[in-house]
């Protein structure tokens, strides 16, 4: 019965694409009236243009400055599925993410828990499946790699992870977790193989006799150092940072940093640095990416994102920061309520339900992604969406 | 001979990571000696004076002097707070700040007496707390305050049972009581009265009178401190049925009610019939706040009330605390590791390394005149979002063993600023303004004239 019941209501919302959308949109944008706005028919046509210009931007050839290009990444999760596989409703995690890194860069992704920041980490890496969307690494779309294919590439891309407590088996030596990785690429040859790991770990830190040491043996601050070495150890170009330093106290986490930094200086590497916190990706990251429920609403450099905040999102997420002087009283915008459930996002813009500048249109029509400074892209009404 | 050398050395390398058998054995005989003693004591009746006691400033609401909390276990005591001293005055925010394992938790632990038994124990030292208790009549039962019209008489009220039903007489008509004050959230007021306690003389069973009602604490993972089988209004009403005598299941739901509206919560009805897992981090940290409010509490512990959240939404929990704590005239002891927090929140932070106090002012003094090189050093090695440059100043090593610390100060292997005495004792506490306070070598006898002369 239920079953039934669906069917009939999506049957219902086919007719009403056949609508042209565009008048009736055109027409409420332009006097600001909603009342006979249809929200299911909009979304299915933002739908439609979106996937149109994914399948536009397909065939363009990747930047070849970029070492890292995403375009129109999506990860979905199933939640609910017919009798016969077929997904009804699905959990956008990631949805119609794009950015371009260049080699030697850091990207710092900022935003708050469950806005799909780590679920991005982990797709480019093909942790997940990608539901759609291109992944350029040096030039090759691994998107739809199998997994053999990707095992040579394993070697360029690599991962620390948050909880450095539980990311290290307990039952191999420092030794056995930073060697296995290196043998099962061939890095060095085998007999080489020892001499080439302490190095590794003098790079990172770590005394040489830590080789016969289990990881809980070690503080949180040196395990997150065997977790740096161990993603070090295959020779890597591109790292995915996840909340590195999350786990770790203040003074463990300069260390940590100091750490990174001076990796990427020594070994050019490229970063992609996830966090929560604020303070700590400003001082790493070279660009910025500010992500909200599974979408990406302000991408920059780091300076002109600091200088000039447009999203009010990221305006907001600034000014939550609390300060380090007791005399600096601040004038906070405070976040009414919480972060919607991303299985069940707002309709049109996802932020208007928390948003302190929210108007009419916000409510009912997602902003574009739009280019308003070179290398600045947000997305929100407050700006031009079209070009004048 | 070069064998009969090495030998020792060997053994005393050996038995720094290792105990044998016997050894432990010996741990654990003086461990249970020490432990028995000390659950004995908590286990006992004493009468209200054993642990009765006078504050040394009547502005303070909790004096914490020389606390010894020690935790034995089989490898050796860990000393997890080694002699902590400090205030909190009435109506003031103090902040204890300091890295995982500093003891800064175990503090607040021991200020409720919920250190885990038979292995974390009180071991000496005094936590003076001010208490606003119910005066007791000889039979031990709280007064009532009477209501009283303007001519003097008892107003009378119907009186009714536990479940709101009127209590009829043998002619069926309904019995008449004199009416008990009430306060605005509709609980019934009693005779207060003033009274000054020891938390480390306390017997757990009068501790019952101070937690939940006097000191509330708010922990920091929501999730793991709610009930997961019972409902919010189920876990909100059961603080106002232990703590307000003569309350009825109306009376609470209506307190647990205004509870839910004081910290915020948009439709309180609903949250008060939804369970845990329903709400968002957010939420529940709301509903444990409004938890701790419902005791009405003179002091609230918060022991990293926004660690678990994100940030927008620890904006929204501090602007509530602060704003809370004008309201209910309360104090706050708020725990935390983020100097940020402590900078917005505090009038007062004590910075805590290894167990030990190694500074307290208050808070414009900590971030403008830092003293000590760890205060120095936590400040600098944080990126703020204003700063600029390269590396980050970092403290090299890490915290030391917590079972065998060093007699010299605790710092002395991470301190760049270490100069001969150093090698000698732990340092004392130094006074260098009236309420700024430091246990650096650094600040000795020289640095305090120069104050005095100021």
């Amino acid at each position: 019965m239920k079953n039934n019941k669906k069917k009939g209501s999506s049957r219902a919302q086919e007719p009403q694409i056949a609508v042209n959308p565009e008048e009736e949109r055109a027409r409420a944008i332009e006097t600001g009236d909603f009342s006979k706005f249809n929200d299911e028919a909009e979304a299915l046509y933002e739908q439609r243009l979106r996937d149109l210009q994914a399948e536009a931007d397909r065939s363009l050839p990747p930047d070849p400055d970029a070492l890292l290009e995403v375009r129109h990444l999506k990860m979905y999760f199933p939640l609910k599925k017919t009798i016969t596989g077929k997904v009804t409703l699905s959990l956008r995690a990631v949805d119609d993410v794009s950015f371009k890194l260049h080699a030697g860069e850091t990207l710092g992704i900022v935003g708050e828990s469950g806005c799909g920041k780590t679920t991005m980490g982990r797709a480019i890496l093909k942790l997940y499946k990608p539901t759609g969307g291109q992944i350029f690494f040096d030039g090759a779309d691994i998107a739809q790699y199998k997994s053999k294919q990707m095992r040579p590439l394993r070697t360029k891309m690599q991962i620390i992870f948050q909880d450095p407590y539980s990311s290290l088996p307990p039952r191999s030596t420092v030794g056995g977790i930073l060697s296995e990785p290196v043998k099962v690429h061939a890095i060095v040859p085998k007999e080489q193989t020892k001499d080439y790991v302490l190095s590794i770990m003098e790079q990172c830190g770590l005394r040489d006799y830590y080789y016969e040491r289990y990881p809980h043996e070690f503080s949180g601050g040196q395990r997150q150092r065997i977790c740096i070495a161990r993603a070090l150890s295959v020779n890597p170009k591109l790292v995915i940072c996840d909340e590195p330093v999350s786990a770790l106290d203040v003074s463990i986490q300069a260390q940590i940093i100091n750490l990174l930094k001076h990796l990427q200086q020594q070994r050019g590497l490229t970063y992609v640095f996830i966090s929560h916190d604020l303070s700590v990706v400003k001082h790493i990251s070279d660009r910025i990416g500010v992500m909200y429920l599974g979408s990406m609403v302000e991408f920059g450099s780091k300076k002109s994102i600091f200088s000039n905040p447009m999203h009010p999102y990221t305006k907001a997420l600034f000014s939550a920061v609390p300060n380090p002087n007791p005399d600096v009283k601040m004038d906070r915008i405070v976040l009414k309520g919480d972060i919607p459930s991303p299985a069940n996002p707002p309709k049109g813009c996802k932020f208007h339900t928390r948003c302190p500048v929210a108007q009419e249109i916000c409510k009912h029509i997602a902003p574009k992604y739009r280019e308003y400074e070179p290398g600045h892209f947000v997305a929100c009404h407050c700006y031009p969406q079209e070009d004048q | 001979m070069a064998k009969q050398d090495k030998a020792p050395a060997a053994k005393a390398e050996k038995n720094r990571h290792y105990l044998t058998g016997k050894e432990i054995r010996e741990i654990v005989k003086e461990n249970n000696k020490i432990t028995k003693r000390l659950e004995k004591k908590k286990r006992r009746k004493a009468s209200e004076a054993e642990f009765t006691s006078a504050m040394k400033d009547d502005a303070n609401i909790l004096e914490i002097e020389d606390l010894h909390s020690y935790f034995f276990t089989d490898q050796g005591v860990v000393k997890a707070v080694n002699g902590v001293s400090f205030e909190v005055p009435q109506g003031k925010t103090v902040g204890v700040v300091g890295e995982s394992g500093c003891g800064k938790s175990v503090t607040s632990m021991s200020i409720m007496q919920l250190l885990q038994g038979p292995y974390g124990q009180i071991f000496s030292g005094s936590i003076r707390f001010k208490s606003y208790d119910y005066k007791l009549d000889e039979k031990g039962k709280p007064i009532p305050v009477m209501l009283y019209d303007e001519e003097g008489r008892p107003v009378m009220e119907i009186a009714t049972d536990k479940r709101g039903h009127v209590i009829l007489d043998k002619e069926g008509m309904p019995v008449k009581v004199p009416a008990q004050k009430r306060d605005a959230y509709g609980t019934r007021i009693f005779e207060m009265e003033e009274k000054v306690f020891d938390i480390a003389q306390m017997p757990t069973r009068e501790m019952h009178r101070l937690r939940g009602r006097q000191i509330a604490m708010i922990f920091q993972e929501p999730m793991t401190s709610l009930n997961p089988v019972f409902t919010i209004g189920n876990q909100l009403d059961e603080v106002t049925f232990l703590h307000f005598p003569g309350s009825t299941p109306a009376d609470a739901k209506r307190r647990s009610i205004e509870m839910l509206n004081l910290v915020g919560i948009a439709m309180p009805e609903r949250v008060y019939k939804s369970y845990p897992h329903e709400l968002s981090g957010g939420m529940r940290q709301r509903v444990m706040i409004s938890m701790a409010l419902a005791g009405n509490p003179r002091l609230i512990i918060a022991d990293e009330p926004t660690t678990a959240l994100d940030v927008t939404i620890q904006a929204q929990i501090l602007d509530l605390l602060r704003d809370l704590k004008d309201r209910i005239n309360g104090s706050i002891l708020l725990i935390t590791h983020d100097l940020g927090i402590i900078a917005e929140m505090c009038d007062f932070v004590v910075v805590m390394y290894a167990g030990r106090i190694i500074e307290k002012g208050t808070a414009s003094e900590i971030f403008h005149h830092p003293m000590h090189p760890y205060t120095i050093g936590l400040q600098k090695s944080k990126p703020t979002m204003d700063s600029e440059g390269d590396t980050l100043f970092n403290i090299p090593g890490n915290v030391p063993n917590p079972i065998d610390m060093p007699d010299y100060c605790y710092f002395r292997e991470r301190c760049s600023g270490c100069i001969k005495k150093c090698f000698g004792d732990y340092p004392p506490m130094i006074q260098v303004s009236p309420t700024h306070w430091v246990a650096c070598h650094l600040y000795g006898e020289k640095e305090k004239s120069e104050y005095e002369e100021q």
